[in-house]
């Protein structure tokens, strides 16, 4: 260890305390779940952290948005408990629970039957990405531009009603 | 009226090719005009009386092709079959097309694998007549027309099942027709190809069929490597668009095939009176029909069974290769989509794993690095790579199922030791994979048993058209089920193995449609009924006998034979019970 350069250990930085970003990761696979995470743990935007919610069907889905209507992001699969079970979901949220803000990230495996445009044009979603693409920086990426998308509509939002 | 077909278009080439016969010894590659042979046969290659043109479907086929990889050739015809097969096989011509593959032609085939379509012949009668066997036109006159293909193999057949018959020649399809119009003959024989509707409203095709065969093109034995070239082109390139519904294969063969339709409507109004009399004949006829069938001996029988066991066979080969291709076509697709998941995770974690190790290392170089930074790499690295390692796993598992898919359908005949239940297990898995959303449990009841020197891709052929059957049809709207796969050994020294699903089963009518041979010919792709026509297929190469169908309706669907192994069985009692097969 002599040759090895270290310097001294820093004090704890403090934790962020700021009220975090949260976003709601619906997904059947766990994997998905874990790595998620670990490109996600440091993240931070405008000084604020990020707080993972885990989903591993549309249902359990469905629950969380009804009780944590602060759900900045939800980075959604498509094939959950049915083949289209994450899709079904988007217009639950948007309608039922009319929740226009969140914005909605399909992460997928599988394309199915349905092309990508026809997907995008038929739900009310905000991106839609291929897992075998996603790597860490563009995971980074993807979500801090939803997030300014957010922010911005939830700035909107606050003056029209003010 | 055929007769004004009959003009010789040898042309005077012939001299110089045979003196170019000679000097072929030395094979060239050199591409040159290369010469294909079409001979008289209705709808392959003819020449259209109305126009004089040159069409059917082997010439356009066979032209579009050499077109497409710009081939210079030229058409030679001849309603003399035997004159240019001889001229091809001195190499005087160098493509023979429109070659019907028939047992005695055998030794014909250079290239043995390129058929064109199964095509088969069969017998026609007045509508009364129910024609089902042979046996009943013992001592009948039967209109045989000149010079047709299948005349000849309709009497070596009546022939090889010692059926005397009178048969009486015609000169044509013209007279033919009328003769049994007028009552001069019962029946007569005619090709699938021919299209008697053209001729006469009333003949009808009987359901006795006979001599299933195969188009086929064919070049010499010795045929210099060019036009070998050629034949290869030819034969990829019609594998290729066969597999393709789109393609203009499909689009000549419906213009060509499609019209070939057998009008059945009775004309009853037509018969008025005489229909009385009819029935009264046609009575008498299921009687004599009924007492000739007994006295069919056991042994006639057997060997009936056995030639049209054969025959259909090799009429069946050729759409069951085609529908192999698409359900293994189906589970590649859904194997590929599968591996996103754990390819995209464990590209996530590398590329972190990257992100973690830039940063690290330019905190070192500036001397900003602590321990417990360095900890803290350590842990979340570790991390990175389980999570790398794990989905990694997963992905190589999935390759392997992939893997051991192609290699089924590419090494179709590939003989090697494989071992039961494992076997099952592999195909149940990658099948389950597609029907992941449904909750259907496999129990296998398998003996231990190893096959030496077998071909497995005929028993996965069979086991995964069970499967997708069952997820296809028999649990179609059903979230549940169980399949059962039973392999036992004997007493006997014989293969039992049954097959069941709680699912749907089948209506009456598909079952019984499942039965026949040529079922599949005239249906859509994707019907069951090619699925189950390449288990039978495969059945008959097994020689399997017993063959028992259990068909609930909305209550599943089962089947059982026996295959027998003879001597070929030993039982090892050692450790646990186990079979070889070789």
């Amino acid at each position: 260890m002599s040759d090895l350069k270290l310097s001294p250990n820093k004090e704890d930085q403090k934790e962020n305390t700021n009220e975090p970003w949260i976003v709601l990761v619906a997904d059947d696979d766990g994997s998905i779940h874990l790595v998620t995470e670990m490109v996600l743990r440091d993240f931070e935007f405008e000084d604020k952290p990020l707080k993972l919610l885990k989903a591993y069907s549309a249902r359990q889905t469905l629950e969380i948005m009804e009780n944590e209507p602060k759900v900045a992001i939800i980075l959604l699969d498509v094939v959950m408990e049915s083949l289209n079970a994450g899709l079904d979901a988007v217009p639950i949220i948007r309608n039922k629970l009319k929740n226009r803000e969140v914005r909605i990230i399909v992460r997928t495996g599988q394309a199915g039957k349905a092309t990508v445009s026809d997907i995008i044009r038929q739900y009310d979603i905000n991106d839609f990405k291929n897992k075998s693409y996603l790597d860490h920086d563009k995971l980074v990426d993807v979500v801090t531009m939803a997030l300014r998308n957010y922010r911005d509509i939830k700035l909107a939002s606050n003056e029209k009603h003010t | 009226m055929r007769n004004i077909l009959r003009i010789t278009f040898i042309l005077l080439f012939s001299l110089f090719l045979s003196f170019n016969a000679y000097a072929q010894e030395t094979p060239e590659v050199e591409p040159r005009e290369i010469s294909i042979v079409f001979t008289n046969f209705v709808p392959l290659s003819y020449i259209n009386e109305e126009t004089g043109e040159f069409e059917g479907f082997y010439f356009e086929i066979f032209t579009r092709i050499l077109e497409e990889y710009n081939i210079d050739y030229e058409v030679i015809y001849s309603d003399d079959f035997f004159e240019l097969y001889n001229k091809v096989i001195n190499n005087e011509y160098d493509i023979f097309s429109g070659l019907l593959r028939t047992p005695d032609r055998e030794d014909l085939f250079y290239w043995p694998d390129h058929s064109i379509r199964t095509l088969y012949s069969s017998l026609y009668t007045k509508y009364e007549l129910l024609l089902e066997e042979p046996e009943q036109l013992r001592n009948e006159r039967v209109g045989i027309v000149r010079n047709e293909a299948a005349g000849e193999r309709f009497l070596s057949f009546m022939e090889e099942f010692d059926i005397d018959f009178i048969p009486v020649f015609y000169s044509g399809f013209e007279e033919v027709t009328s003769a049994l119009e007028n009552g001069e003959i019962v029946a007569f024989t005619a090709s699938s190809s021919i299209r008697v509707d053209e001729y006469s409203n009333n003949a009808f095709r009987s359901s006795f069929v006979f001599s299933p065969m195969s188009g086929y093109f064919t070049c010499s034995v010795d045929s210099d490597d060019y036009v070998k070239q050629v034949v290869d082109i030819l034969s990829n390139r019609i594998h290729e668009l066969k597999t393709n519904r789109d393609s203009y294969y499909w689009s000549l063969y419906n213009k060509y095939f499609e019209t070939i339709k057998i009008e059945e409507t009775p004309q009853w109004v037509l018969l008025g009176i005489p229909f009385l009399l009819l029935v009264i004949l046609s009575s008498f006829i299921i009687i004599r029909i009924l007492t000739r069938k007994l006295r069919l001996s056991n042994n006639e029988l057997k060997k009936l069974n056995e030639t049209l066991e054969k025959k259909i066979d090799i009429a069946a080969k050729e759409m069951v290769d085609m529908e192999k291709m698409a359900s293994i076509g189906k589970l590649t697709a859904s194997i590929a989509h599968e591996m996103n998941t754990p390819i995209g995770v464990a590209y996530t974690s590398s590329s972190l794993e990257q992100h973690k190790v830039e940063i690290l290392e330019e905190k070192y170089n500036n001397n900003e690095l602590s321990e417990k930074e360095l900890l803290n790499f350590f842990e979340a690295s570790k991390e990175a790579f389980n999570l790398l390692n794990y989905n990694l796993e997963r992905a190589a598992d999935l390759i392997q199922r992939l893997k051991g898919l192609s290699a089924e359908q590419t090494l179709a005949n590939e003989i090697r030791d494989f071992e039961v239940p494992d076997f099952f297990y592999n195909i149940w898995k990658s099948v389950k994979l597609t029907y992941k959303e449904k909750d259907v449990k496999l129990h296998l009841d398998c003996d231990n048993i190893l096959f030496k020197n077998a071909k497995p891709s005929r028993m996965y052929q069979v086991t995964l058209n069970y499967l997708l059957n069952s997820f296809e049809h028999g649990f179609a709207g059903r979230n549940s089920g169980n399949v059962y796969i039973t392999l036992k050994v004997n007493e006997d020294n014989n293969l039992y193995w049954c097959y069941e699903d709680d699912g749907n089963g089948m209506s009456e009518e598909v079952v019984k449609k499942i039965l026949e041979p040529f079922f599949t010919t005239k249906k859509e792709e994707g019907n069951t009924g090619l699925g189950m026509s390449i288990i039978f297929n495969i059945l008959a190469t097994f020689k399997a006998r017993d063959i028992k169908i259990e068909n609930r309706v909305g209550g599943g669907f089962k089947i059982s034979y026996i295959i027998p192994i003879g001597d070929r069985s030993r039982k090892l009692t050692k450790q646990k019970e186990k079979y070889i097969i070789e």
